[in-house]
């Protein structure tokens, strides 16, 4: 590219591009007494719901742990039914909503320790969307997940959340093990430095899982029967790993009134959407918790009252392009200039051998994750529910 | 790298520009080696401040002398420079000390001997006088009245080199060009004649309308040989000479003759002074030009065909010419009775372009109305800009009062009032979204611009419908003697422009520009990893304009406007917009001194947003919105005496689709319209300048009656619009004003980012949407100092409104059936005072201001805790309290000048958290009241240094170059403050700076 071209570019570059440089603003440091409740009222189900506390912008995330509202939490019906909650921990407060009759209308209590009071407004339940399609679709590029939704005969509003669960393997089945801990003069010795492993040892099929934490929104105003159809809820390339043996999504749905997608819409857009040239302005949205004890006070979080209705698929692996990884390799440890080896810097560096003869030079490493698969944040441990029969 | 290119422009600026002989550019002056007494210059041996008439353009102020020996025209650029000599046969003529010098050799009088001559005159003739001073060498003593020797004591003996003086005089008798030789007693009482070729041979009469003679303009024709004027066929350059000449002549003319006005007698008080004032170059007439009389009292402005009428005092009399663009004209008169005095004014030298006048000198003592700026194309061009595109909207921000949220944003922001209430017209038409590229560069092109006015209070009653302020913006009518054109390159854009006269005559004109860029020519070319290689950004625009002078009385012109904007950041998402505007204006002048324009046109300004998803084919819709509107406006303005009336009507009639989606491709989504809406605004005003001279009052006053009819459903609002604002003027140079005025508009822009932005929607009043109310009340004082260099002004104000809209949190702005419920009403008010000092002329030219002022909101209602900050006052989006803007250009000589723009202003309000918790899993945060906090405070620098074309008469192209750049210091200027929360390292804060480092540019003009 010539010279004057570049200069050209460069100039558009500053242009388009702009900068974005880290800020931090003058924030007066004030304490904000401030709950979060956050959950929904699940009919048919188990209910969860969440209490936090607002921290000043400066705590950090582990400091924002352990430290709750603490009360009594309860659901009421118009009925006069009462569910009150069970305290589990991280401010989780538990229903058996199980049983709840799906007529009438719900609401949210809770009363503090300090004596303050909240309360959402009587709700009426939203039924549970009809999930007419879930599926996948593969090919060479990766695999994507669609789900159709028909919100019968009211329901125009939809969230989902999903669990990823995965099966995947190591790359190499090691043969040897390292021994660490060796006096130095054994460590030049390939009978004491390299074993057999044992069979709990060996780690090369695990699983693994992971939850949203954003929740798909969705709206079917303006469209055909309150429908939604083969919306692309969530896509891997076919270098992805979770996609490498089996691949398994549950996912829930529930129905959402307008004024709780508004919220969690922008409570999204918030966090996600700010910024840009052409971004909304921020602004607070309090939600539909109130203080009724003291009209001062409020509280953040909306909660619905709804009703979910769940589906798992599976993915099989053929789908599978594994991408080149130029650190997954194996290797000969080499000698320095007098002959010696340093396996031990090798192993806490984070390699592990592999296999070969065990001689000095005649065994192979290789970095640890290609060789034990928990080392990618798996476990070897199954879930229940993982039965090779229920594939599709 | 930064350097490197500005390096490289700068030589490529130079080798461009320096094509073209310069006026300083000649060989040096000779020097002779020999002693002699005295000096072989023609006077003295100063050089002194003259005129010279070079290669078709007229140099003020350059340094003159004459050798006497050669018979050369000398120019020096400064006191540090060597003298060099201007090629004479590019000098027609020169002035020097009051006295003018003329090539007649050059003006076609072959039997004239070389060099210049000095035009004197006697009582009935022009004498043409020429002194040379000889070179010789021969002994003898030549010290002396005629020799110029050496003190040789053997002079007798020895040879002498010496210079012999010798004058000559010549006169043209009986069509010949003559020597004569006046008696010495006639010769010394020759007088030099700066009205130079004038004759009292062949006077020319000028008649009122009625036919009765006027005044006499003695030397309306160069008295030049007869041959000159008759002799065959003309050149196309003795034309061009010829034609300068007779320009410069009227000039001349009127700057040096004291003219009579009406008979003698006819009158005994003051009388009635009438004419028209054009433009030399072009005859079209020129509006409001300031006329006043010697004290500053009496004045008037020229009405919109140029005419004007103002009484003067019997007597002798000297009255004032100003406007923006034109040079200064003063003309002695002699007021005997009522009569009509036209007259001619000339742009300013183009080589002095750099002149930032907002408004001429004591014209804000003039007027009684306040809060009105003008613009004009030159000031916009010299205005340091990003990328070089001489930009309208960037100008107008660099004037008090007027803000924008942040760079590379559309519209701007009057004393505390948002973007949208700001009528912005164009040719009459409304102007909705006036950027292009969202924000960088603004919607219109600075090549065909005629004038820029921007009415910050006191809005006149033929303005309506939005409550801050008003920006009127005129293109130009075309050339009537001969086709121009220009054409611009920058880095990003590049505009052309062809204007000229439609068949003979010259009665008709067009004038057509166009602008595009070629941003997404280079987007394609970006690497892959600079995430916008799959973006697009592009617009175009076009402009044209037909005139056509029926008569005196009658004119017509169509002017049209479209353009377009294209563009998509990351992803899947095409923003469009475009403005469609269509005027016909036709102007009548109406018999004794009004003016009738009637207008009508249509205005479309239409919005799509593509939204395409990638892996959901079934989900992809297309957005539209747009306003169409129609309007008809019939308008007459009449002088009575001291009063100046206006009167009139106008109606616009809207109809707005507030938005359509529709499916694309396989799409499911279903087609869905919201209503449209249609609503007619009807108003009828009524207003008066009364100007009594001779009194330190005037007063401006009217009423405007608006109303507004929606359809479906039927709802009507309208009321009363109050105009008043008066001054009183102690001195002639100092005035005190105050006024007010109220406004309603019945659109609305409804938006919640911080400028216009594609996504926002526009939205009639109707049921649920109340008309804004606003009113503003003002007070100044102006005062002129240091011969009217300096205008120091200092205006304060107060404003408020009722029913701005504001939206609520969450709130769901397009394809919204509610939209009313996701709205709120607010109630505003702004106030603020500005200080301006303005030098007006000199080689530092510009201004300088500090702006204090607020703008509050506050909700109107009770929403329990969703009220918008408890209901308390909130800083509006676009509350900036501390604003310093310097604007300004030093010339260094006439071609070279530094343009120069510092904006200083406090940082914007912004809303930004001030906690976290976690919702779900998620790190989320929770947000301050709404606009409480700022971002840090803006400044920019920018320069540029300009080059101004070469003059050459004969020269077919004349070409400009601009070397710049903007936020010299490289100021990471905060556009808007942004938080994440990823990573789990808690939040984060970033600031988004548009443009973060130094932009340096370089545009070039060129010119036919």
């Amino acid at each position: 590219m010539r010279q004057s071209t570049k200069c050209i570019l460069f100039a558009v570059l500053l242009l388009l591009s702009g900068c974005i440089y880290p800020f931090h603003a003058d924030i007066e440091s004030e304490s904000i007494d401030k709950i979060v409740v956050s959950g929904d009222i699940i009919i048919g189900g188990t209910t969860r719901i969440t209490l936090g506390y607002v921290y000043p912008l400066s705590t950090l995330p582990s400091d924002m742990r352990g430290n709750y509202p603490m009360g009594a939490v309860t659901i009421e019906n118009d009925s006069g039914g009462r569910w009150e909650g069970t305290y589990s921990f991280n401010g989780i407060y538990s229903f058996d909503t199980t049983e709840a009759p799906a007529a009438g209308r719900y609401r949210l209590h809770i009363l503090l320790k300090d004596g303050r009071e909240y309360s959402t407004p009587w709700t009426g339940v939203k039924q549970a969307p009809v999930i007419t399609n879930f599926r996948y679709k593969g090919g060479s590029q990766g695999v994507a997940i669609y789900l159709s939704l028909d919100g019968a005969d009211s329901l125009w509003n939809f969230r989902w959340d999903y669990t990823e669960s995965w099966e995947y393997h190591a790359d190499f089945v090691p043969e040897l093990m390292y021994v660490p801990g060796l006096p130095p003069e054994d460590q030049q010795n390939p009978s004491k430095i390299y074993r057999e492993p044992f069979p709990s040892e060996i780690k090369t099929t695990c699983w693994n899982s992971y939850s949203t934490i954003e929740p798909g929104l969705a709206s079917a105003e303006g469209q055909s029967d309150n429908v939604l159809k083969d919306i692309c809820i969530h896509s891997m390339p076919s270098s992805d790993r979770r996609i490498s043996v089996r691949y398994s999504m549950l996912l829930t749905v529930r129905g959402l009134s307008s004024e709780a997608l508004s919220w969690h819409r922008h409570m999204n857009a918030l966090s996600n959407e700010s910024g840009s040239l052409f971004s909304p302005t921020p602004s607070e949205m309090q939600g539909n918790v109130r203080c009724i004890s003291d009209e001062t006070q409020t509280a953040l979080g909306y909660v619905d009252v709804v009703c979910c209705v769940s589906k798992r698929i599976y993915v099989p692996g053929s789908f599978y392009r594994r991408p080149y990884d130029p650190e997954a390799f194996l290797y000969f440890p080499e000698p320095d200039e007098d002959g010696r080896y340093y396996f031990e810097q090798y192993y806490f560096s984070g390699d592990a051998p592999v296999r070969g003869e065990p001689t000095l030079r005649g065994v192979e490493w290789a970095p640890k994750r290609c060789t034990d698969c928990t080392v990618l944040g798996g476990s070897t441990t199954a879930p229940e529910w993982w039965n090779i029969r229920d594939w599709k | 790298m930064t350097r490197r290119l500005i390096i490289v422009l700068l030589l490529l600026a130079g080798a461009v520009c320096s094509a073209q002989t310069p006026l300083y550019r000649g060989r040096t002056m000779v020097e002779y080696n020999f002693p002699f007494n005295g000096h072989y210059f023609w006077d003295t041996p100063d050089f002194r401040p003259g005129r010279v008439f070079f290669n078709g353009d007229i140099y003020e102020g350059v340094m003159l002398n004459v050798n006497a020996h050669t018979g050369d025209l000398l120019a020096r650029e400064s006191l540090f420079t060597a003298p060099v000599v201007v090629p004479g046969e590019l000098v027609p003529w020169f002035e020097l000390d009051g006295v003018r010098y003329v090539n007649l050799r050059l003006c076609g009088v072959q039997d004239a001997p070389e060099g210049f001559f000095q035009v004197l005159r006697d009582q009935r003739e022009t004498v043409y006088h020429q002194r040379i001073k000889f070179f010789a060498r021969e002994p003898g003593d030549h010290n002396g009245p005629r020799g110029i020797g050496y003190d040789d004591p053997h002079y007798r003996e020895n040879i002498i080199a010496y210079f012999h003086l010798r004058d000559n005089y010549y006169a043209v008798r009986r069509g010949t060009f003559k020597q004569i030789h006046p008696s010495r007693r006639r010769a010394s009482r020759l007088q030099p004649v700066p009205e130079a070729f004038a004759s009292a041979e062949a006077p020319l009469e000028q008649r009122t309308s009625t036919g009765e003679p006027s005044i006499r303009v003695p030397g309306a024709r160069p008295d030049l040989p007869p041959e000159w004027f008759s002799t065959g066929e003309i050149s196309s350059g003795k034309r061009a000479i010829l034609e300068a000449i007779e320009q410069e002549t009227l000039i001349a003319n009127y700057r040096n003759k004291t003219y009579e006005i009406g008979r003698t007698g006819s009158s005994k008080g003051p009388v009635t002074v009438s004419g028209t004032v054009r433009d030399v170059a072009t005859g079209e007439e020129l509006p409001t030009v300031l006329v006043t009389d010697s004290s500053g009292r009496i004045y008037t402005y020229t009405d919109d065909r140029g005419a004007y009428s103002l009484k003067l005092p019997l007597g002798e009399n000297l009255l004032s010419f100003r406007e923006t663009t034109k040079e200064d004209m003063d003309i002695h008169v002699i007021v005997r009775g009522e009569g009509s005095l036209d007259i001619v004014m000339r742009e300013k030298v183009t080589a002095l372009k750099s002149a930032y006048v907002t408004a001429n000198s004591m014209a804000e003592h003039r007027r009684a109305g306040m809060g009105l700026e003008t613009i004009n194309s030159n000031i916009v061009s010299h205005i340091p800009s990003a990328f070089g595109e001489g930009d309208v909207i960037k100008a107008v921000l660099t004037l008090p009062g007027v803000k924008s949220v942040g760079e590379a944003s559309s519209g701007f922001n009057v004393r505390g009032g948002s973007s949208d209430q700001n009528l912005i017209l164009f040719n009459g038409g409304t102007i909705y979204n006036p950027s292009h590229l969202f924000g960088v560069f603004s919607a219109f092109n600075n090549e065909i611009l005629d004038g820029v006015e921007l009415y910050k209070s006191s809005i006149p009653v033929q303005y309506g419908g939005r409550i801050s302020s008003v920006l009127d913006i005129t293109t130009r009518d075309g050339s009537t003697d001969r086709v121009r054109g220009s054409l611009g390159i920058g880095i990003l854009t590049s505009h052309a422009t062809i204007e000229g006269p439609i068949g003979k005559g010259g009665k008709t004109t067009f004038v057509l520009g166009g602008r595009t860029t070629y941003s997404d020519w280079l987007l394609k070319r970006l690497p892959a990893n600079s995430g916008y290689a799959g973006g697009n950004a592009s617009f175009s625009d076009v402009n044209i304009g037909v005139t056509h002078r029926f008569d005196e009385r009658n004119s017509l012109k169509l002017t049209g406007y479209w353009s377009r904007d294209d563009f998509s950041f990351r992803g899947d998402t095409t923003f469009r917009y475009s403005n469609l505007d269509v005027a016909l204006k036709w102007r009548h002048k109406l018999s004794g001194n009004g003016t009738l324009d009637v207008s009508t046109g249509f205005d479309r300004y239409s919005n799509i947003l593509d939204r395409g998803y990638k892996t959901d084919v079934t989900g992809a819709w297309s957005l539209a919105t747009d306003i169409r509107q129609g309007f008809l406006r019939a308008g007459v303005k009449q002088r009575l005496g001291t009063h100046t009336l206006s009167w009139g009507g106008d109606a616009v009639f809207y109809a707005l689709n507030p938005g359509t989606i529709s499916p694309t491709d396989s799409s499911l989504v279903v087609p869905r319209a919201l209503p449209p809406e249609m609503a007619l605004e009807p108003a009828i005003y009524l207003g008066d300048q009364w100007q009594p001279q001779d009194s330190p009052f005037s007063l401006d006053y009217g009423l405007r009656l608006s109303s507004f009819l929606a359809f479906a459903p039927m709802k009507f609002y309208g009321g009363p619009e109050l105009r008043v604002s008066g001054k009183y003027s102690p001195l002639a140079n100092l005035s005190i004003k105050a006024g007010f005025n109220t406004m309603n508009q019945y659109i609305h822009l409804i938006s919640n980012t911080s400028s216009i932005s594609p996504m926002d929607t526009w939205r009639l009043s109707g049921a649920d949407i109340l008309p804004q109310k606003g009113w503003q009340a003002a007070s100044g004082i102006y005062w002129t100092v240091f011969g009217n260099e300096l205008d120091i002004s200092i205006e304060g104000y107060w404003k408020q409104m009722d029913n701005y809209l504001d939206y609520k949190s969450g709130a769901v702005l397009s394809m919204n059936e509610h939209l009313a419920d996701d709205l709120v009403r607010t109630r505003g008010k702004s106030y603020g005072v500005e200080l301006m000092l303005k030098k007006l002329s000199g080689r530092l030219t510009g201004w300088v201001s500090y702006t204090w002022s607020r703008a509050m909101l506050q909700e109107m209602g009770d929403r329990g805790p969703d009220t918008i900050n408890g209901g308390a006052w909130y800083n509006a989006p676009y509350d900036k309290p501390h604003d310093v803007k310097l604007v300004g250009n030093y010339k260094f000589t006439h071609r070279y000048s530094l343009s120069f723009n510092l904006d200083y202003s406090t940082g914007r309000p912004v809303t930004v958290p001030v906690g976290q918790y976690y919702y779900g899993n998620a790190l989320r945060l929770m947000y301050s009241d709404r606009n409480a906090y700022r971002i840090p405070d803006y400044f920019r620098l920018d320069l540029a240094f300009n080059i101004e074309p070469g003059h050459y008469l004969k020269a077919f192209t004349h070409m400009s170059a601009t070397i710049g750049c903007y936020n010299v210091t490289g100021r990471h200027n905060a556009y808007s403050v942004f938080y994440t929360t990823g990573g789990g390292t808690g939040v984060k804060g970033y600031l988004l700076s548009v443009f973060a480092t130094q932009v340096p540019y370089l545009s070039l003009n060129l010119k036919f």
